[in-house]
């Protein structure tokens, strides 16, 4: 099989991974991967069913038996479509950092603030200071 | 977005909060009316003083009225920033010269005036609340129970008001309405400026409130960031990524936690199927600092930069 990488489709980004973690697993022909207060949504659209898995940490996935449609419901603006390979892919959503969420007296930089091209994050302890972008 | 509700009862629970205060002793020499809006039943106890029974209120009850079980209740959160922002309207209203943040008379704390509070320990109340209720304002001889209104909330927060559409984010059961931008009320003419970005930056920080300026300052456009605010690009990505840097007015980086720095930092982006369309995004001053405009990106997603940069596949 090719090297997969992973794919963007506006504020939703599709990431390969080897396997899906254990959770609630549900066959479907459709999955919202990519929720928009406005209705827009972006979906995987598919004529057969695959697996939609919610991780127990909420995390979103999908496995896919042959290569599916990402669409961006919209009439206007809409982000192109996108054709996904198969295989099993984590599911994530951009997220706009929201001052107001930051607690009242910030920790002590654990680096200095020069230019640093290695990302050293704890992606769960900044979700919590983050927001989801607008669409 | 969601809508908390599309209607209330507007009275149907009426009866359920006469029922409640009977069990709770209070019910005697009172009457029951449904207030228009949150605002209006503020006022109105504010001119009719409280009944003083409710002082002791919960420490009242009748055994028959206790739940089971304690259900998770939702919305308690929305409800309290709702009445938090009806105290601050009838302060101002009632002494603006002399305003001064002072202590939440007894009688307005959500302990004393919230569903949410009673519907852990009441199956009265919490049957009012399933049919609309929200509050309920204990004035002398008479009870002021208010609807929840209808809300919009932001994406992802069951608790905040938001709508940036031209909407009121909250209405009441008399029509009237509010707007808010994730969370924090706005007057109608300055919602307009600020959704329509005309408000500049040094409008944004003479705004008197710390969370109006927070979220005002998101709405700015990019012309105005640059063009009149002197935001400095400080890097721009492989992938064409734009990172900006911008000095904070002495009012707005006030209102930032301790430790923050001076600026905020956003970036600046086109869309991948329409390069035509711009977008700007507010970016955590942590990664922000370290100038690697790409780097926001991937942050943004919660992926490893090289991740980000070996994207192929866009649209």
């Amino acid at each position: 099989m090719s090297r997969r990488s992973a794919i963007r489709h506006g504020e939703v980004l599709l990431l390969p991974v080897e396997r899906v973690p254990e959770g609630v697993r549900e066959k479907v022909g459709e999955c919202i991967v990519g929720h928009s207060e406005s209705g827009h949504h972006h979906v995987l659209e598919s004529e057969s069913t695959f697996a939609q898995i919610v991780a127990a940490n909420g995390d979103l996935y999908v496995d896919l038996d042959t290569p599916t449609p990402l669409r961006h419901r919209k009439s206007h603006h809409q982000h192109r479509e996108l054709l996904i390979p198969a295989g099993a892919w984590r599911v994530l959503k951009k997220t706009e950092f929201d001052v107001r969420t930051l607690p009242a007296v910030l920790p002590e930089p654990a680096v200095r603030p020069e230019r640093n091209r290695t990302p050293d994050r704890d992606p769960e302890l900044d979700r919590r200071w983050r927001r989801s972008v607008r669409d | 977005m969601q809508l908390l509700a599309e209607t209330v009862s507007a009275v149907a629970f009426l009866d359920l909060v006469a029922e409640f205060c009977a069990y709770r002793g209070v019910a005697a020499r009172t009457r029951f009316t449904a207030a228009p809006s949150l605002d209006e039943a503020v006022r109105i106890i504010g001119v009719k003083g409280p009944d003083r029974r409710w002082r002791t209120i919960n420490t009242r009850g009748a055994a028959s009225d206790v739940p089971s079980t304690s259900e998770a209740i939702t919305a308690a959160a929305l409800e309290r920033r709702l009445l938090a922002r009806a105290v601050t309207v009838e302060r101002q209203r009632s002494t603006p010269a002399a305003w001064s943040p002072s202590p939440t008379p007894w009688y307005l704390r959500p302990i004393v005036v919230s569903s949410a509070h009673f519907a852990r320990s009441s199956l009265t109340i919490g049957r009012a609340r399933a049919l609309g209720l929200g509050w309920m304002l204990p004035a002398n001889g008479e009870v002021l129970a208010v609807a929840m209104p209808v809300v919009r909330l932001a994406e992802g927060g069951s608790d905040v008001p938001h709508d940036d559409t031209g909407r009121p984010a909250v209405v009441w059961p008399n029509g009237t309405a509010d707007h808010y931008l994730q969370g924090a009320w706005f007057a109608p003419e300055l919602y307009r400026h600020v959704i329509a970005g005309e408000l500049t930056l040094s409008q944004v920080a003479a705004l008197p409130d710390a969370d109006q300026r927070s979220v005002a300052l998101t709405y700015l456009t990019f012309q105005r960031l640059v063009g009149q605010s002197g935001a400095l690009l400080i890097d721009r990505g492989a992938k064409g990524t734009r990172l900006y840097r911008l000095r904070l007015p002495a009012s707005i980086a006030a209102d930032r936690p301790v430790g923050y720095g001076p600026f905020d930092y956003f970036i600046h982006m086109n869309d991948a199927s329409h390069p035509e369309r711009e977008f700007i995004e507010w970016v955590e001053p942590a990664v922000g600092r370290r100038g690697d405009a790409e780097l926001c990106q991937a942050h943004a997603f919660g992926i490893t930069r090289e991740q980000w940069l070996a994207i192929v596949d866009e649209g």
